[in-house]
């Protein structure tokens, strides 16, 4: 079975103001079955970058083309496909009972146990106003019921925020078990390490452009993650971060050896050097 | 554009809609019923005689108001980006989410609203014979006054179905408003350029001069009004209608 | 889980399914665990857990039956001993011997210890 291309954005060009782009010729193309991570500093975009996909802004220039159909037309088949977990959820005045009644109707592959599987075993109650309950509780709520509606595209927005430690946990369980060939996942976060061993391939938005896009084992295969003990900055590092013991430090990996990649020091190495590692992972 | 329509997924929207706003509907009702009997009960301690236009003018000015408030407010939740995007995001084509508010603010308003003016008559009439030992008057909805009141709902409702699509929030007010500011300047305009036209005649009497104005027979005056009232019912009201459909496919988080 | 740093993942999950293959709580022939169930116990992105299963296969370590899923190979036991013995002796030693010289320690006091050891088990 060949893998689909269900996000393609070529070429894209947006803005809130005049004449003040966010995105200049922006290029994006992700797979099925895998689990994307989001990476970008405050305001570089990453949840106006998750809505052009999902068709909620119009773009200026360039093609945006999600699960096949061009996002801002918002075709029904388009939205059947497409769970988007927001930041915050506005809930209107309901009770989780009322979201596989109301709102299931409008997914045809809804999966009510499935729903009601992930209820319990986020460990929400079954039956009780959702305008009443916690942040996270809202969260739980809103990403049972995505999940339960089977959609290709899974769009979070800062999904841990608002979870505690027990519930985050669950979430990593439930998003590993939930990924299919044919479904994506795209996971906007500043809580790496959060989504720790989750998210891979990494994707990287910075100053209106994409400037990383790599599956996690390319990056083990051209860069080393290592401790280096010792009181001076490793002199190979590409950037070296202070921790109890030395430095945790990056630099170009000559061994055929792996190593586990540190999500935080990969970005900041990025952000930093983004020429020296495109020319490194281009070569 | 994706012009699918699935009549279901209409009815799941409105079922959505009535299931979401259940609490501001109570209210509605209640209100309406609560008024209606104070206006009554007030007018049966002043007047013995029923006044014959009663129930046609305070049906007409209920009808007005809330039919406008609910017009202009049907996208109540474009008012915050956070429901903006729940919304944009349901699973229907905008035929769909578009057809559902229109069929709810028309068609459906009309029904529930006469259905719930005639309880509320009757509720009223209850209180006085409670009161006063007599009816005060009887609610008759199938007569032309009414069927007229409809007719000009019709153009309110165009125009308010722009206005719930162009402006985010507080819609109704903004749109009246607007209607105000637009028809102030038409008429300013239309005034002075009479002014200048006519600024001959006798002073103190801007109308049309008898020897300027055109000697329309009273064929072509009938149907030019009739031409008017055609395009003002076939071509003006679908067009605005169509113009808010356009406005919420191209509406942005 | 917790896991340390240096080895990727998917070498620490394929370390994890040989340990348990050397602890014997693995025999030939036994099923384990499918990607799936894998990545959601240890909160691990699937195509990590595929990694190393299929690295694990590629040493004759999992037989991967279509369709139904992966088992414990024939002498599983025996391929996982050898590499570890391999791992040991190209990765484990070799920092041994470098921390003994700087540290001034001989191959004689190793065996006091090591015979020490012994007495003790």
């Amino acid at each position: 079975m060949t893998i689909e291309t269900l996000i393609q954005i070529d070429g894209l060009q947006f803005g809130y103001k005049k004449g003040k782009p966010l995105f200049n010729d922006l290029h994006l193309h992700l797979k099925g079955g895998q689990i994307y991570g989001l990476l970008g500093r405050n305001g570089a975009g990453k949840t106006t970058l998750l809505r052009i996909i999902a068709g909620l802004l119009k773009p200026w220039e360039g093609e945006v083309t999600t699960l096949g159909h061009s996002a801002f037309e918002r075709c029904a088949t388009m939205l059947e496909d497409i769970c988007f977990i927001p930041e915050e959820w506005a809930v209107p005045d309901l009770d989780i009972r009322d979201l596989p009644r109301i709102y299931a109707p409008f997914y045809p592959k809804f999966d009510a146990d499935l729903f009601w599987k992930l209820v319990s075993e986020f460990e929400l109650p079954p039956s009780g106003k959702l305008t009443g309950s916690s942040f996270g509780q809202k969260k739980k709520a809103i990403i049972s019921f995505g999940l339960a509606t089977k959609a290709r595209l899974l769009i979070l927005d800062e999904p841990t925020n608002g979870l505690d430690i027990p519930s985050k946990s669950r979430f990593r369980k439930i998003i590993s078990s939930s990924i299919h060939d044919e479904t994506c996942m795209l996971i906007s976060t500043h809580q790496v390490r959060d989504m720790v061993n989750l998210i891979d391939p990494l994707i990287i938005l910075d100053q209106g452009k994409i400037i990383f896009q790599e599956d996690l084992a390319t990056v083990a295969q051209k860069l080393r993650f290592h401790v280096h003990t010792g009181l001076q900055e490793p002199l190979d590092a590409w950037y070296a971060e202070r921790i109890p013991g030395g430095y945790l430090a990056v630099s170009e990996n000559t061994t055929d050896e792996d190593t586990d990649v540190d999500l935080e020091v990969l970005f900041n190495a990025i952000i930093q050097h983004p020429d020296r590692i495109k020319n490194l992972f281009n070569a | 554009m994706d012009m699918t329509f699935r009549t279901p997924i209409v009815r799941h929207l409105i079922f959505r809609d009535l299931y979401i706003n259940k609490k501001s509907s109570l209210i509605f009702c209640g209100v309406l019923v609560g008024l209606l009997t104070l206006f009554g009960t007030i007018a049966k301690m002043d007047q013995s005689n029923p006044d014959p236009n009663f129930h046609l003018m305070w049906y007409g000015i209920f009808f007005f108001v809330f039919g406008i408030f609910q017009t202009g407010g049907v996208y109540v939740e474009f008012a915050q980006p956070a429901t903006r995007q729940d919304y944009l995001l349901l699973p229907a084509s905008h035929l769909e989410k578009w057809t559902s508010r229109w069929f709810r603010t028309l068609p459906l308003f009309i029904i529930a609203y006469t259905l719930l003016y005639w309880a509320a008559s009757w509720i009223m009439n209850l209180v006085c014979l409670a009161a006063f030992g007599g009816f005060y008057t009887t609610f008759q909805p199938f007569q032309q006054g009414i069927y007229d009141l409809w007719k000009i709902y019709l153009v309110a409702h165009a125009i308010f179905s722009i206005g719930a699509l162009q402006f985010n929030k507080s819609a109704t007010i903004k749109t009246a408003l607007t209607l105000l500011i637009l028809m102030t300047a038409i008429s300013f305009i239309g005034g002075v350029t009479a002014w200048t036209l006519f600024t001959g005649m006798q002073e103190d009497n801007l109308i049309i001069n008898p020897s300027l104005s055109f000697n329309l027979s009273e064929h072509t005056s009938y149907w030019l009004g009739q031409t008017g009232k055609w395009i003002l019912w076939f071509v003006l009201i679908p067009l605005f209608w169509w113009i808010s459909f356009l406005k919420l496919n191209e509406k942005e988080v | 889980m917790q896991f340390s740093d240096q080895r990727s993942i998917y070498q620490q999950i394929a370390d994890l399914i040989c340990d348990t293959i050397l602890a014997g709580e693995l025999p030939d022939g036994e099923r384990v665990s499918s990607v799936r169930e894998m990545a959601a116990s240890i909160e691990v992105n699937p195509n990590t857990v595929q990694r190393s299963y299929s690295y694990l296969q590629d040493q004759g370590i999992l037989d991967n039956k279509r369709g139904i899923g992966y088992f414990i190979a024939q002498d599983a036991y025996q391929k996982v001993k050898s590499m570890k013995r391999d791992q040991f002796i190209k990765e484990e030693v070799p920092q041994l011997f470098r921390t003994m010289e700087l540290l001034g320690i001989d191959l004689v006091d190793i065996q006091t210890l090591f015979n020490r050891h012994k007495q003790q088990i």
